[in-house]
């Protein structure tokens, strides 16, 4: 529950900060290696967290898929995160 | 014997060729695998025995799949820690979760509320958005949880600590990785350390190498050119000192073929071959020097006259190593064999050396070091018109000196073994004054306590230690606010394992805490701390204290008085061989006094160079300082007992000794002292004090065998039985 919901955030985070530079495919541009901070909550309404993630992104531009994996990290734990991120057709 | 030995001698002069290419296969042989050398990152090994506790820390050890190692690092501001500094702070303990073979990372960022708290329910003391939030406040609140779990941080430190799973992934591969995390706080006002039990580990073995090379580089110039100045002839010290570098060489081949690594202790091994070889071959090449006849008849003189009396002084010497066997321990055993094979291989190197080296570089017949003999006459001569005064001082100073020796204590300090300008002493030190210390003991209880009994053993430590740092399952009980009974096995899932799993025996379920603390032997109130907190424990019915920390404080003592004993087998040993090599059991009190008289001296010195500790490199010195000094008081001896042997009163014998071999004993006193001055040079304490030690006991000696021994040959003890 709390890797899905902390995998959501980062991908909607990386939703957000690439939207702003939208293209033909913005997850395209999402390959590669990245690192970051930020924060997370473990349950909706619970503390914000700091959160610091490293991640490892692979595309499949056929199917328009971004598979994201890597590691998350709030103070005094380590979170194994991944999952893909797929571009909706329009009209779906 | 002497029939043997004449043979030996005869059949190295009638075959020189044949010596030579023995001489060149051995020493190569020796040598070919010393690239293979390892250096030694487990100081531990040397407190391990078989007693019981030893036994208890290798159960404890064995139990966990993982192998922990607790890597601190220490942060320190140059002003009051702010949110940026905390923030910076928190990006690096993040950022050590990604390290691969880091298990675990604590911080003071990692620290929460528990969920029923009335201010902060379940959530961070830190929390995500630093700028604006109360730290003091939030510190506060927390403390008053009174957990007695460490909040890490304090005044303008904090600490974070990376427990490493060494089973995955080394630690001397995982530390640079979290060396490099560290440095990013560099320049931001920000300073860390990266410490830990064994990071001290590594960084002497980083050091040992260094060390190494440095002490046997610097030791044969100073050897060398001590010779040189000693002898004023090129050729004789090439003749003296090749076979003493040769035997150097081959015993650090020695090292690397019996597969032992170098450690603080043995690294000075080497070049103490290397002066005891140059030692003997000053005695064969002076003597060469002086000789009559033709070059064959005068090398082969010196092989029969020096030769017995050069394996006689390497026996004593390597009946000294051997005598460390007495300690039970396997650094101290490599040292003990590395020392004995390296004296008995340094003394064939140097005979067959010096048979091949004199016969094609012997110089014209000359007298040497006539000025240095006449030094010793004239201290003889003094002690022989008195000699009844003589020895009266003379046992003054060994009664005092005994006096002195025995009030030493027996100490272990870890941090001497550490480089010189390292930064983990220091570190060590802020660690210990504000967060406990990077050491840890383990007090555990009888199988089947329950909660009670740990609450009331944790409450006795703490009242025996007031503010000692304390890691139990009553601090994880009371920071749920329900310390009357175990936590919940779910909230203690909540911790990481590697903090929480050693807290409680897997398979019998016996309860455990930790108490961090300093090494328990930097200084005497540490020590007196850790003695209230281990009584305390014990009295409250915990069953043991175990841990580096225990083994440090308890097997360290336990070493101190084993070596202590190979010192008295080495001087009695020493001692009866002389004796059994001169026929004569009334030589023994003779020996002993004049050679347990410098060692003493040297032991009571320990008062004003180690403030009375008697640490093992110092009782391993002393122990070897007996088997090198009474190597003068043998060549001493041979030549009194030749003089007899012609008919020489005792009197006129000693005079004759002294002419004859005083000048030598003077200089070889001087070339030792010289060679072992490189130990000045080393980086580690132990090094250095190992050196001032021999220096302080070789000189000693030579009084002693100057002064004392010809007093004690013509007052009659021993009478002499030729």
């Amino acid at each position: 529950m709390k890797l899905s919901l902390i995998g959501c955030a980062i991908a909607f985070a990386f939703c957000v900060a690439f939207a702003k530079s939208v293209h033909a495919d913005p997850l395209a541009g999402m390959v590669g290696v990245w690192t970051g901070s930020g924060w997370a909550r473990q349950v909706p309404g619970a503390a914000k967290e700091a959160l610091r993630c490293r991640l490892s992104n692979t595309y499949d531009a056929a199917k328009r898929r971004l598979d994201i994996n890597g590691q998350c990290a709030v103070p005094g734990k380590r979170l194994e995160i991944g999952g893909p991120v797929v571009v909706a057709r329009q009209g779906a | 014997m002497t029939r043997l030995w004449d043979r030996l001698v005869t059949g190295l002069l009638l075959r020189p060729w044949t010596s030579a290419l023995i001489l060149i296969v051995l020493v190569i042989l020796a040598i070919a695998p010393v690239a293979g050398l390892r250096f030694d990152n487990d100081m531990n090994r040397v407190f391990m025995s078989d007693s019981d506790l030893s036994r208890a820390q290798r159960n404890f050890e064995a139990q966990y799949d993982t192998l922990i190692s607790n890597v601190a690092i220490l942060v320190e501001a140059d002003a009051p820690l702010g949110p940026q500094q905390f923030a910076m702070a928190r990006n690096v303990a993040l950022d050590l979760e990604f390290v691969p073979g880091v298990a675990a990372v604590s911080s003071p960022f990692a620290l929460r509320f528990p969920p029923n708290h009335p201010n902060y329910p379940d959530a961070p003391v830190f929390p995500s958005e630093l700028a604006g939030a109360n730290i003091t406040a939030r510190l506060a609140a927390f403390q008053e949880l009174n957990s007695g779990l460490p909040a890490l941080v304090a005044g303008q430190s904090l600490l974070i600590v990376a427990a490493v799973n060494t089973a995955g992934r080394p630690l001397v591969d995982v530390l640079p990785d979290l060396r490099q995390a560290a440095a990013s706080l560099e320049g931001h006002g920000l300073h860390a350390t990266v410490t830990g039990e064994d990071v001290v580990n590594i960084a002497i073995a980083e050091g040992l190498s260094a060390d190494l090379l440095r002490l046997n580089l610097i030791g044969a110039a100073l050897t060398v050119l001590a010779a040189l100045l000693l002898l004023r002839d090129v050729r004789l010290a090439i003749i003296a000192v090749v076979p003493g570098l040769a035997g150097a060489a081959a015993t650090l081949g020695l090292a690397a073929w019996l597969g032992y690594p170098i450690t603080v202790l043995n690294n000075v091994i080497p070049v103490l071959m290397l002066v005891l070889g140059v030692a003997n071959g000053l005695h064969l090449a002076v003597h060469l020097a002086a000789a009559e006849g033709n070059l064959r008849a005068r090398i082969e003189d010196t092989l029969r006259i020096i030769g017995p009396a050069s394996v006689l002084t390497a026996t004593t010497t390597a009946v000294a190593f051997a005598a460390i066997m007495a300690a039970p321990n396997g650094p101290l055993l490599e040292f003990a064999v590395l020392g004995a094979l390296g004296v008995v291989l340094t003394l064939v190197i140097l005979l067959l050396g010096f048979a091949v080296l004199a016969a094609a570089l012997a110089p014209a017949r000359r007298s040497v070091g006539a000025g240095w003999g006449k030094v010793a006459v004239t201290a003889g001569t003094f002690a022989l018109r008195a000699p009844r005064a003589t020895l009266m001082i003379g046992l003054v100073v060994l009664a005092l000196a005994g006096a002195g020796f025995a009030t030493t204590k027996a100490w272990f300090p870890l941090y001497q073994n550490l480089p010189a300008g390292s930064a983990l002493g220091p570190a060590n030190d802020q660690i210990a004054a504000k967060f406990g210390g990077v050491f840890q003991a383990w007090v555990e209880m009888p199988q089947g306590a329950d909660w009670a009994a740990l609450s009331a053993a944790i409450r006795a430590v703490a009242a025996a230690v007031p503010g000692a740092v304390v890691l139990s399952e009553l601090g994880i009980a009371r920071w749920l606010g329900a310390p009357g009974a175990a936590p919940p096995a779910v909230m203690q899932a909540q911790l990481p394992a590697s903090v929480t799993q050693r807290l409680r025996d897997p398979f019998a379920g016996t309860l455990r805490f930790a108490v961090a603390m300093p090494e328990p032997m930097r200084n005497a109130a540490v020590l007196a701390a850790f003695d209230l907190m281990e009584r305390a424990a014990l009295e409250a019915g915990a069953a043991r204290v175990i841990g580096l920390a225990a083994v440090m404080r308890h097997e360290s003592v336990t070493l101190v008085h084993q070596l202590s004993l190979g010192l008295l087998l080495a001087a009695a040993l020493g001692a009866a061989l002389v004796a059994a090599a001169f026929r004569s059991v009334r030589l023994l009190p003779a020996l002993l006094v004049a050679n347990m008289a410098p060692v003493l001296v040297a032991g009571a010195a320990l008062h004003l160079l180690t403030d009375g500790q008697l640490t093992p490199p110092a009782v391993l010195a002393l122990t070897i300082a007996f088997g090198v000094a009474v190597d003068d008081t043998v060549h001493f001896l041979s030549r009194f007992r030749h003089a007899r042997a012609s008919g020489s009163l005792p009197g006129a014998a000693a005079r004759a000794a002294l002419t004859s071999a005083g000048g030598v004993m003077v200089m070889t006193t001087l070339l030792l002292a010289a060679g072992l001055a490189v130990t000045a040079f080393s980086i580690f304490f132990p090094v250095q004090l190992f050196g001032m030690l021999l220096i302080i006991s070789l000189v000693a000696a030579l009084l002693a065998d100057l002064v004392l021994l010809p007093a004690m040959l013509c007052i009659g003890v021993p009478r002499d039985e030729t």
